[in-house]
């Protein structure tokens, strides 16, 4: 109870009352659209975050969410199963490609990691660009219904903005408690040791290869359920929404917000989807300012923005602006 | 059918001469500074535009002198983005992949603000093909290859003969090691640096002519230069040279033969395959 | 005033005020005020990305027309004169990218009319959202699904290939009667799944044997080995396509170097001024579907008009989005009225509106289901002596 009643128990609490809230009072549908995709990319973040906590960028991470998305448009449109049945499939399945491609690819680390989720990555994409009959191609799936939730004679579209949005809301809340609570546990600190030094890990008896493996995994789910709303919200799914581009911007948010801190993937998130709306007024500048603020803000706050008082606290000791190594 | 035998190899080792050159540039990066730098493509893709504006366009120098101008500029380009970037977020691999990227992104989009997003030529220096039987050479790239050759033999005798290229060499087998014996870190960083964009713009400057440009065109030597280095190993030089030929001819070979979307896979599972059994390449030590 | 309070605050604080002021100039630095009533027309397109040329081309031409009309006053509609302005934005050339920008402009700006998407991912997603809000979308794009019964609001003011190709097929087939042998080469993308197969079709049903059906990755830059692969099988003509100007040119260029000496059209594209200035005097004697006729005299008030406010290089579908626009202008007047049902119902009974480029029709009710699809008439170009000369007008 004391932790309810602390600052961060009030700043939550407020900020939970406002998030579920606000459209509400302000329905505006473009607020509305802006707010699904952040939550569905906050879904992307928090789930990469898991992986990224063990010192490895993973680049395969969009393909799964393609993976998801086209796994449930497919079994909703051409198997007429129904999406309460096609959803957890659209995390089920990016699991099980993420349990057999996942304990090859993680016996490499570093930029050699990079390398190979971002030529695996590739190749799942072409998968679909070459599958024109099954995958629609480059063209992808055009005109998929709207996820219908429901039991036996009561079933509930998700046609409206609003609805789709509590929909994702809820899931969004239920993924990032679970990460939330995963990283504050021993699972999570198992992984941060990973970071710091793998060897000495494996010393101490923690058997690195599994937990990346299932971090892999529960990461791969997570983002192929996004994928899955994506795709009935939009109702529209090409490859070229799941390139490595998609990857580099979960990784952004990571970044910006901080892979350490519990709730850096989400601030990262929400100050950087929204962003190009509010750059929009200066249309052909938009991708030169969103690159220079990004290395601006690695180069003078790399603990990312949820770890500020980390950088507020250095500047104090040292006098000036550095790196976390120190330069 | 051996006449597209032959010219399958020839043109693969054309290819092969530009992706030598880039992969050389990374590897350097790599091996020296151990940055990723996602943003090599751009640096060929400006040294193309420079020798476009200096030849094409203000005409104010011939061709070659364009090149090596051209080739100079970037290499001041790089060191001071060396400098003014990446060196204060050299330390973290994940800040340096993040930072390198939307420094590609910037140089991208500022190049389509000067330049615009159609294709744009630089008159060609060289033309018409050099005949012999029924076998078919064009001048211009058969140049490329003449210049890649006195551009790498000037490189590894840099490398292996001068001071500079020796403290290279330090530095990468113990950077403290070199400190003591007083080497000063910082300015081999900033002079690699700055060798390894030369080498990318001056990739740009002689091949720009053979094909068109965008400020796009960056993206696809750097996949190259990333698949060379990871065959021939990170870091190694000989590695660089033999991946880059490597990766040329089998791109040929596989697209004349088998088509181009099957190459595009090929390539890539084969380069998985490599990763996976053999991540440091053919040249590099294992667990380098 | 502040500078001691300023001079106290930490390098972070610095920047992250510095970061604010910065969002917040950005932020108002766009509008301005008027007097009349202002009339958003939307507009969508890539203005970023490989795409951008085609972006810049609908920015362009949807602000010409504009223009137009805010010269001479204003849009009439309804007893009120509104003053025209362009709200375009940038689609990054994907689906998601479409979504978002059709989303903004309907719900954020309130628009009635959007002209564009050109590319079929964008124009796909952004039909999707518009048609269910009952706004009208002038587009383009060479997917088939890009109009149809299920989007009504949907017109496709350009050309695709089930429009020319069966025309130039034919001329093709009169002009080189001896020339039966065809090779196709195609990008492995949107544009090689939508277009090469139907012009594979439209020769083979105009008696052409196909002889070669090569595809590679969109940002491959040399095309040797794939040419090679073509060469073998002995072609008379190498068709191109839906490629890109810029991939044309260096297929022309490489392809004329390898010695192939007989015909290389493109019914596709078109990208004869890129094919030009990169391939040179390699270029001499390709053919190409052609939109626009720089010469000719009707459209020579377009050509100064881009000139004076544009400079440069006028993309082929810039008179196409130019044309959508001016007839979308020209019924709302006509209807005097801003409602997209009723403009809709006009659209279709358009047919003879004089273009610049002659009248135009509506077609398509066989091949997509719905009659929105234009004609115009078109050229088949060819490049002669280091100029791109018309051949031939054909009006369908």
């Amino acid at each position: 109870m004391g932790y309810l009643r602390s600052w961060k128990g009030i700043l939550l609490g407020g900020l939970a009352v406002f998030v579920v809230l606000w459209p509400l009072l302000y329905p505006e549908k473009f607020y509305l659209h802006v707010g699904i995709l952040l939550l569905i990319h906050v879904i992307g973040a928090i789930s990469l975050n898991l992986i990224m906590r063990t010192g490895l960028l993973s680049f395969i991470h969009p393909a799964f969410m393609g993976i998801g998305a086209y796994t449930s448009a497919l079994l909703v449109m051409r198997a007429g199963l129904p999406f309460a049945i096609a959803f957890p499939l659209a995390g089920i399945v990016p699991g099980i490609v993420s349990l057999i491609v996942g304990p090859i690819l993680l016996r490499l680390k570093g930029v050699y990691f990079v390398l190979i989720t971002f030529v695996s990555g590739e190749v799942i994409r072409l998968v679909f660009v070459n599958n024109q009959s099954l995958f629609g191609g480059s063209n992808g799936i055009y005109d998929i219904p709207s996820a219908r939730l429901g039991f036996f004679n009561l079933s509930f579209e998700l046609s409206t903005k609003i609805s789709v949005y509590y929909f994702t809301l809820a899931v969004t809340l239920i993924i990032c408690a679970a990460c939330i609570s995963l990283i504050k546990s021993e699972f999570g600190r198992a992984l941060n040791t990973i970071n710091e030094n793998d060897i000495l890990a494996e010393c101490t008896g923690v058997n690195t290869l599994k937990y990346k493996t299932f971090a892999f995994i529960l990461g791969a789910i997570m983002v192929g359920l996004a994928g899955s709303i994506y795709a009935h919200y939009t109702r529209y799914i090409a490859p070229i929404d799941f390139t490595w581009r998609l990857g580099l911007d979960f990784i952004a948010y990571n970044v910006l917000g901080g892979i350490f801190a519990a709730w850096g993937p989400i601030i990262g998130t929400v100050i950087l989807v929204p962003l190009p709306e509010f750059l929009r007024g200066a249309v052909q500048y938009q991708w030169i300012l969103y690159s220079i603020i990004i290395i601006l803000v690695i180069r003078f706050m790399p603990e990312g923005l949820a770890s500020v008082h980390y950088t507020i606290a250095r500047i104090k000791r040292l006098g000036k602006v550095g790196t976390a190594q120190g330069l | 059918m051996t006449l597209f035998f032959v010219q399958s190899l020839l043109n693969g080792f054309t290819i092969g001469a530009l992706y030598v050159m880039m992969a050389l540039g990374f590897t350097l990066i790599f091996g020296i500074l151990r940055i990723v730098n996602f943003a090599h493509g751009e640096f060929y893709m400006l040294g193309a535009f420079f020798v476009y504006m200096l030849f094409g366009i203000w005409k104010v120098v011939g061709y070659l002198p364009a090149v090596v101008i051209s080739a100079i500029s970037i290499g001041l380009l790089g060191m001071f983005f060396e400098r003014i970037v990446f060196r204060p977020v050299r330390a973290n691999e994940l800040q340096v992949l993040i930072t390198s990227f939307a420094l590609s992104i910037g140089i991208q989009q500022v190049s389509v603000l000067f330049w615009g997003a159609e294709d744009l030529s630089i008159p060609p220096p060289y033309t018409g093909t050099l005949q012999w039987k029924q076998f078919v050479f064009p001048y211009d790239r058969v140049i490329v290859v003449g210049y890649t050759l006195l551009i790498l033999i000037a490189f590894y005798y840099l490398l292996k003969r001068t001071k500079v290229g020796l403290a290279m060499e330090a530095v990468v087998q113990d950077k403290e090691a070199a400190q003591i014996q007083g080497i000063k870190v910082n300015h081999i960083y900033l002079i690699s640096f700055g060798i390894a964009t030369l080498l990318a713009g001056a990739a740009g400057g002689l091949v720009g002519p053979i094909f068109a440009l965008t400020p796009y065109i960056g993206a696809m030597p750097l996949m190259r230069a990333f698949m060379a280095v990871i065959l021939g190993g990170m870091g190694n030089i000989t590695g660089a040279v033999v991946g880059g030929l490597v990766i040329g001819v089998s791109e040929s070979f596989l697209t004349t033969y088998f088509g181009g979307a099957f190459a595009a896979i090929m390539t890539f599972i084969v380069i998985m395959i490599i990763l996976v059994i053999k991540p440091s390449g053919l040249f590099g030590e294992v667990g380098s | 005033m502040f500078t001691r309070q300023f001079n106290q605050l930490n390098s972070a604080q610095k920047f992250a005020l510095f970061f604010i002021g910065l969002l917040f100039v950005i932020g108002i630095t766009t509008e301005n005020a008027s007097s009349k009533e202002v009339l958003k027309i939307g507009a969508i397109g890539s203005l970023s990305g490989s795409g951008a040329a085609w972006g810049i081309a609908t920015k362009n031409g949807v602000q010409l027309a504009i223009d137009e009309v805010n010269d001479r006053g204003g849009l009439k509609v309804g007893g009120k004169i509104y003053e025209l302005k362009q709200i375009i934005y940038d689609d990054t050339y994907t689906g998601q990218g479409g979504t978002t920008a059709a989303n903004r402009l309907i719900f954020e700006d309130k628009v009635n009319f959007i002209i564009g998407p050109i590319g079929s991912p964008a124009a796909l997603a952004a039909g999707l959202v518009a048609n269910r809000e009952k706004v009208i979308v002038l587009c383009n794009g060479f997917s088939p699904r890009i109009i149809g019964k299920d989007k009504p609001y949907t017109f496709r003011i350009t050309l695709s290939t089930n429009e020319f190709a069966p025309a130039i097929v034919k001329w093709m087939a009169e002009k080189f009667p001896t020339m039966r042998k065809v090779a196709v080469i195609c990008t492995t993308d949107e544009v090689g799944q939508a277009v090469a197969p139907l012009n594979i079709k439209y020769y083979k049903e105009g008696g052409f044997e196909l002889v070669a059906d090569e595809r590679y990755e969109r940002g491959t830059k040399d095309m040797v080995p794939i040419i090679n692969r073509m060469l073998i099988k002995n072609p008379d003509i190498i068709e191109l396509d839906g490629h890109a100007p810029g991939d044309v040119a260096l297929i022309v260029k490489q392809t004329r170097q390898l010695g192939y000496k007989k015909i290389m059209i493109q019914t596709g594209g078109p990208g004869l001024e890129q094919v030009l200035e990169v391939a040179r005097e390699l270029a001499e004697d390709f053919l190409s579907y052609n939109i626009f006729d720089p010469q000719d005299p009707n459209v020579q008030h377009f050509v100064k008009a881009y000139d004076k406010k544009f400079g440069g290089f006028i993309n082929p579908y810039c008179p196409l989005m130019y044309n959508g626009t001016k007839l979308l202008f020209h019924t709302i007047e006509k209807e005097n009225t801003l409602d997209t049902d009723k403009i809709k119902a006009a659209f279709e009974k358009s047919d003879g509106y004089m273009t610049m480029m002659g009248p135009i029709k509506w077609t398509g009710e066989e091949l997509y289901g719905i009659r929105h699809q234009i004609l115009t008439p078109f050229y088949i170009s060819q490049i002669k002596n280091g100029k791109i000369v018309t051949y031939t007008k054909i009006a369908p």
